[in-house]
């Protein structure tokens, strides 16, 4: 901090000379966040595969073809069981969602008045979900508006009170958050979820 | 930082991600630990990696004919490859989950760059 911007600060909060005063002017630390994992499986049904004992067995696979499955969800794990959507990306945006997950501006969440983002499965499978606490980072606008909910069982959605641990009524193994505005237009930075 | 700064660190990162594997231990990650606790080598495969604003989404595939049989509960991304150190960057746990001969297994790991 300069020497003029530190008097100023000062001055302001009539702190005395030898007090310690960090002010954070800029986000000048930089991380690597190790996000969240999923893992899914793919069921070959009779699709040939090379190297498959069971699975290249002519007259009984089928080459070329076979009803192998899509994609299905296992897990979705996170480091410390904290949840960290920074609105880069749509992994895990609901199709449901009608507010600009990161489309716009890449890394922000702008919520219009009756607008709705919502989550899809951010921890899944791996435990049992107890509670969970979210925080959320505004760039504008403010929590006054909003109506936070999470389910931890994919089907019951439960109020949260922000950065308040709520313990879910009905508990499970599949949590999802759900943001409603219901008013002036906010813009989210990041939100963290921690869960247990 | 700038975002384009930012950007660089996920390129650099994503060059050093070569491969990813799974083992069997479920303990808990800790902060000291090298890598998986229990790796099952015959699951080594190499990755995709998919590139976005400061954003690395790892893909990684073991299929059905290798390391069958093994229920794995952790997995990790790595450098790795002829004549280098291997670095494991992360080890992430789960609850087990058996690998059979009808399935493949496919990891999605996303890495964000963020200043904060």
């Amino acid at each position: 901090m300069t020497e003029y911007d530190s008097v100023k600060v000062k001055d302001q909060l009539g702190r005395p000379e030898d007090k310690g005063l960090m002010v954070k002017r800029f986000k000048d630390n930089v991380y690597i966040v190790d996000g969240p994992g999923a893992i899914y499986t793919v069921s070959l049904g009779t699709a040939f595969v090379i190297g498959n004992p069971t699975k290249a067995v002519l007259g009984t696979n089928t080459l070329g073809a076979g009803n192998s499955s899509g994609n299905v969800l296992q897990r979705v794990v996170n480091n410390n069981n904290l949840y960290f959507e920074p609105f880069l990306v749509t992994n895990f945006r609901d199709a449901i969602t009608s507010a600009d997950w990161g489309i716009t501006t890449v890394g922000l969440l702008e919520i219009a008045n009756a607008e709705v983002a919502q989550s899809g499965s951010i921890a899944y499978g791996d435990q049992t979900i107890n509670y969970a606490t979210i925080n959320i980072f505004f760039l504008s606008g403010s929590i006054s508006t909003l109506t936070i909910e999470a389910t931890a069982d994919s089907t019951n959605w439960e109020t949260l009170t922000l950065t308040k641990p709520h313990t879910f009524t009905n508990k499970g193994t599949n949590l999802k958050f759900k943001l409603t505005n219901t008013g002036t237009a906010v813009q989210i930075e990041y939100i963290t979820i921690e869960y247990n | 930082m700038l975002i384009v700064g930012l950007n660089k660190i996920r390129d650099l990162h994503a060059v050093g991600i070569t491969s990813a594997w799974l083992g069997t231990d479920g303990t808990l990650p800790v902060e000291s630990q090298t890598g998986l606790q229990t790796a099952i080598y015959g699951s080594v495969q190499g990755v995709t990696i998919t590139t976005s604003q400061q954003t690395n989404l790892v893909e990684y595939t073991c299929n059905s004919a290798i390391a069958t049989s093994n229920t794995f509960r952790e997995f990790s991304t790595m450098y790795s490859g002829a004549g280098i150190t291997t670095i494991e960057y992360n080890r992430r746990t789960f609850t087990g989950l058996l690998h059979e001969d009808n399935d493949d297994i496919v990891v999605k790991q996303l890495f964000y760059y963020m200043n904060l």
